[in-house]
C-alpha cells in the first residue's frame, strides 16, 4: 500500500484541486481592482483547503498559495490567499513569471526553480464553468517560511 | 568655536562625530559646553550628562575615566559606583555622524578611541561618552559635589560635578507604560550566537539574550513587549506550550519550555537587581490568535470552539497555580488582510464589516477567564474606528485599548468613558523618528500621556535593526531603541541614547503625575502647558473633523487626517524644552511640603 510520503507534488495538487473550490477563489476579492477586501466565507473555504493541501504529504514541506491575475493589468498577479506562508515574491502584486502565466492559462504543473533545492509548481484552478480563475502554487522544500 | 578638546555637555544635545552638534539649533559657543556641570533632580532617578572629546590632532586613544564619590550634606555621599559610562557609537545619516548605540564602558572588545572603527567611521573627528548618575531613593536632599577626571593623551582633564538632589522621588513603578512593542523572534537574526543555532530556544542561549532586552527596558522605565506570533500565525518554540490531541482531547502536553521562558518575568526574578523595580512584568502578550490554539482548518466548526476554549481555560488554571496574578495578559488579534493569511483586518479595523469578527470572537472566549484572579484581557488596537469603538458594544468586550494618536486627539471624552469602565487606554503613533531628529521627540509622548489621561503609549517596533545597524539601523533609526552587541563581543542587547532620553522623559512625566489629586497637580500641569505653549488640557486635543461621518477608507490620510490631528509636538520646539521644564517641575516639587507617594498603577 502506498504511503502518503510517496506522493509527488503533482499528485498532491490533483488531490487538493478536487476539494479546492474554484468558484470561491473566483470571487474571493470583493473588489479585484481595489484595496484587498474579502468575502469572508469564500476566503475561509480557500484557506482551509490550502492548509489541508499542505498536510497531504509532509515530506514535501509544501506551502500552498492561490494566485489571481490582476484584471486591470494582466502582466501582474496577486497572491490572494496564503496557506501557512507567503510566496517568495511576498504579499503584493508581482509581475507574472512564465511558469505562473502558463498555469493561469491552464497548463498543469509548471515549474520555477528557486534557491537551495526549493521550487514552485503551479496548477490551474477552474471554476464550475470550467474556466481557469487562478493558480495554485505549491512552494516546495522552502528552507524558511516567508512571513511578515 | 570650541577651544577645548575635552568638555562636558548636557543630555539635550548630541555630538556630531564630524564636529559640532546633531541638533543644529544648538549654539555650540554658548551654554552647551561646560567645565563644571550642575545637575539637578530627585531621588530614585537617573541624571545624565555627556563627555565630549574633540582632539585637535583628529585621533585619540587610551582614554580613562576616574570619578570621585560626590560628597553631600551631613557626611552623606553618592558613591562613584552610581555612575555608569557608555561609549557612544556613531551612525551615518547624510552629512552627519549621529551617536545612538551605547557600549557600556569597559565591556566588550572596543575601547574608547577616535576614530572608533576604521571601516565604519574613518572620518570621525569627535567622540562622546554618555554618563548616567543614579540617585537612589532615600538620598538625603542637598548639594553633592565631586570630580570626574578624563585621562587622555597623557594628561588629565578634571571636571567638577555638582548634583542638587531635591526632596522628592520618582515613583518606583510608575503610572505610565512606555510600551516597546516587538515581534518574536526579531532578536535571533541579529546575534551571532543565535542566528544559526536551532537549539537556541531550548539550550538557554536565546533566553539569556532576550532577558537582557526585558531587563534593559525595565531599567529604562519601559516595558519590553514581544508579540509571540507572526502574521502567518507561526509561533517560535517556547513562546507557547506544546499541545497534543484534537477536539475534546486537545490539551497542553508540556509547559516546560514556556514556563522556563516566561516564569522569571512573571514572578519578577528576571528583574532581580534592576534599580527601577523588581516587580513582575506589567503586561504580556499571549500567543492566542485566530490560528492558535485551534487550527484555522477548523474555523467555523464546533471543534474550533472546543479546542480554543479548552486551551484558554488551561492557561488560566496554569497561571492561577503559578500565582501569576499581577501581570496583565493580553490577547491581541493582530491580523491584517493585506498580508493574505486571514480575511479580516482586526488590528486597526479598516472596513466596517471586519467588526463582525469581534462578535464571533467574543462568543468564542466569553466565560473562560473573567472570574479568575489571573488578569487576562482582550486588547484592541483601534484607530480609524476608535471614535465609535470606545462607546460601542465592543467596549464591553475589550478592557484594553491602544488608540491611534491622531484619532485619539478628536475624542477627549474617551478618557473618562474608559476610565470609568476600568479600562486601560494607551495611544500610539510615530514615537520613534529618524536618528537625527531632536531628542525632544522622546519626551513628547510620555508628557502627552500625562496631560491627556492616557496611561501609556506604544512604540511600534524597537528591534528593527536592519541589515547593518552599525552603519544605520532600519528606517534611519525609526524602528530601533536597542542594538545587538555581537559586533563588540557582547552577546547582549545594548541601549541607545534615545532609550536614555525616553527614560528621562518617563521620569519627568511620572513626577508630573505623582501629584495627581493633590493641590500641586494644577501647578505641575501648568508647567507642562507653558513649556509647550498650550493654554490648557484642551490644546492637547483637536476639534472633531467634518469627515468623521464618512467611512475611514475614504479619509484623506495624506493631508486631511494629519491636518486635523495634533501635529508632532517636537517640531519647532527647542531641544532645551525638557531641561527647562524639569527645572520648573523640580522647583515646584521642592517647595511641596511632602514628597509625593508612588502608586503602582493608575487602574487597579
Amino acid at each position: 500500500m502506498a504511503n502518503c510520503t510517496e506522493l509527488d507534488a503533482d499528485s498532491v495538487a490533483r488531490i487538493g484541486l478536487m476539494f479546492l473550490d474554484g468558484d470561491s477563489l473566483e470571487e474571493v476579492l470583493l473588489d479585484p481592482y481595489g484595496h484587498p477586501d474579502y468575502d469572508f466565507d469564500r476566503f475561509n473555504a480557500c484557506k482551509i483547503a490550502l492548509l489541508k493541501i499542505e498536510r497531504i504529504n509532509p515530506a514535501l514541506q509544501a506551502f500552498a498559495i492561490l494566485w489571481q491575475r490582476r484584471p486591470d493589468n494582466p502582466v501582474l498577479a496577486v497572491p490572494v490567499v496564503a496557506g501557512s506562508a507567503l510566496p517568495v515574491e511576498g504579499y503584493q502584486s508581482t509581475r507574472i513569471s512564465p511558469a505562473l502565466s502558463s498555469a493561469l492559462k491552464g497548463e498543469f504543473g509548471t515549474l520555477t526553480e528557486r534557491e537551495a533545492g526549493c521550487c514552485s509548481r503551479y496548477y490551474p484552478v477552474y471554476n464550475s464553468d470550467g474556466e481557469p480563475v487562478g493558480a495554485l502554487e505549491l512552494l516546495l522544500h522552502a528552507r524558511q517560511r516567508n512571513d511578515i | 568655536m570650541l577651544t577645548q578638546e575635552i568638555y562636558l555637555i548636557r543630555d539635550s544635545y548630541r555630538i556630531n562625530g564630524l564636529g559640532g552638534f546633531v541638533e543644529e539649533e544648538a549654539d555650540p559657543g554658548a551654554e552647551q559646553v561646560f567645565t563644571q556641570l550642575r545637575l539637578e533632580g530627585g531621588q530614585n532617578q537617573y541624571l545624565c550628562f555627556q563627555i565630549a572629546l574633540e582632539p585637535l590632532s583628529g585621533a585619540l586613544q587610551d582614554v580613562r575615566l576616574q570619578a570621585s564619590p560626590l560628597s553631600g550634606p551631613g557626611g552623606n555621599t553618592l558613591p562613584a559606583e552610581n555612575y555608569s559610562f557608555y561609549t557612544q557609537w556613531f551612525h551615518r545619516l547624510g552629512e552627519k555622524l549621529v551617536p545612538d548605540l551605547l557600549i557600556p564602558w569597559g565591556e566588550g572588545e572596543l575601547p574608547f578611541r577616535i576614530p572608533l572603527d576604521r571601516e565604519y567611521l574613518p572620518d570621525q573627528r569627535a567622540g562622546a561618552i554618555w554618563a548616567d548618575l543614579w540617585i537612589p531613593d532615600g538620598t538625603a536632599p542637598g548639594r553633592y559635589q565631586g570630580t570626574l577626571s578624563v585621562y587622555a593623551q597623557g594628561r588629565e582633564t578634571a571636571f567638577e560635578i555638582i548634583c542638587q538632589v531635591g526632596d522628592f522621588a520618582v515613583p518606583p513603578m510608575g503610572r505610565l507604560t512606555a510600551d516597546l512593542n516587538n515581534y518574536a523572534d526579531a532578536i535571533s537574526p541579529a546575534f551571532e550566537g543565535l542566528r544559526d543555532a536551532p537549539a537556541r530556544y531550548r539550550d538557554g542561549s536565546y533566553l539569556a539574550v532576550e532577558r537582557g532586552f526585558y531587563r534593559l527596558a525595565r531599567e529604562h522605565r519601559c516595558l519590553f513587549h514581544n508579540l509571540p506570533y507572526r502574521h502567518s500565525g507561526a509561533i517560535p518554540e517556547g513562546f507557547c506550550p506544546k499541545l497534543t490531541g484534537e477536539g475534546k482531547s486537545m490539551r497542553v502536553r508540556s509547559w516546560e519550555l514556556f514556563d522556563r521562558h516566561f516564569g522569571p518575568y512573571l514572578d519578577g526574578s528576571a528583574f532581580s537587581g534592576c534599580r527601577t523595580g523588581e516587580q513582575p512584568l506589567e503586561f504580556m502578550y499571549l500567543p492566542f490568535h485566530l490560528g492558535w490554539p485551534a487550527s484555522y482548518e477548523k474555523w467555523g466548526k464546533k471543534g474550533y470552539r472546543t479546542e480554543y476554549r479548552r486551551i484558554l481555560q488551561e492557561f488560566v488554571r496554569h497561571f492561577e497555580e503559578k500565582g501569576w496574578e499581577s501581570t496583565r495578559f493580553e490577547i491581541l488579534l493582530n491580523h491584517k488582510k493585506d498580508y493574505r493569511f486571514f480575511p479580516y483586518t482586526i488590528d486597526e479595523i479598516w472596513y466596517a464589516h471586519d467588526q463582525d469578527i469581534l462578535d464571533s470572537y467574543q462568543q468564542l472566549i466569553a466565560g473562560t477567564y473573567e472570574s479568575s484572579r489571573v488578569r487576562l484581557l482582550w486588547r484592541m488596537d483601534s484607530s480609524n474606528y476608535f471614535g465609535e469603538h470606545f462607546k460601542s458594544r465592543y467596549a464591553g468586550y475589550c478592557k484594553m485599548w491602544v488608540a491611534g494618536a491622531d484619532m485619539f486627539s478628536w475624542f477627549p471624552e474617551s478618557v473618562q468613558v474608559l476610565r470609568e469602565k476600568g479600562d486601560i487606554l494607551w495611544i500610539y503613533g510615530s514615537v520613534l523618528q529618524q536618528l537625527d531628529e531632536s531628542l525632544l521627540t522622546m519626551y513628547t509622548w510620555p508628557l502627552r500621556c500625562a496631560m491627556t489621561g492616557a496611561s501609556g503609549f506604544t512604540v511600534w517596533n524597537t528591534t528593527g535593526f536592519g541589515p547593518d545597524p552599525l552603519r544605520c539601523p532600519a528606517a534611519l533609526g525609526g524602528e530601533a531603541l536597542f542594538y545587538p552587541g555581537s559586533h563588540f563581543g557582547i552577546e547582549a542587547p545594548l541601549p541607545s541614547i534615545r532609550l536614555k532620553a525616553l527614560r528621562n522623559a518617563m521620569q519627568l512625566a511620572e513626577l508630573v503625575l505623582s501629584a495627581e489629586g493633590a493641590p500641586l497637580q494644577g501647578a505641575l500641569e501648568r508647567c507642562v502647558n507653558n513649556a509647550f505653549g498650550f493654554r490648557g488640557r484642551g490644546d492637547w486635543f483637536r476639534e472633531k473633523p467634518g469627515f468623521l461621518d464618512t467611512p475611514p477608507r475614504y479619509w484623506d490620510f495624506e493631508r486631511a487626517v494629519p491636518e486635523a490631528s495634533l501635529p508632532p509636538l517636537h517640531r519647532g520646539r527647542s531641544p532645551e524644552l525638557p531641561r527647562q521644564l524639569a527645572k520648573a517641575i523640580y522647583a515646584l516639587l521642592g517647595q511641596a511640603e511632602k514628597k509625593p507617594e508612588g502608586v503602582a498603577f493608575r487602574y487597579q
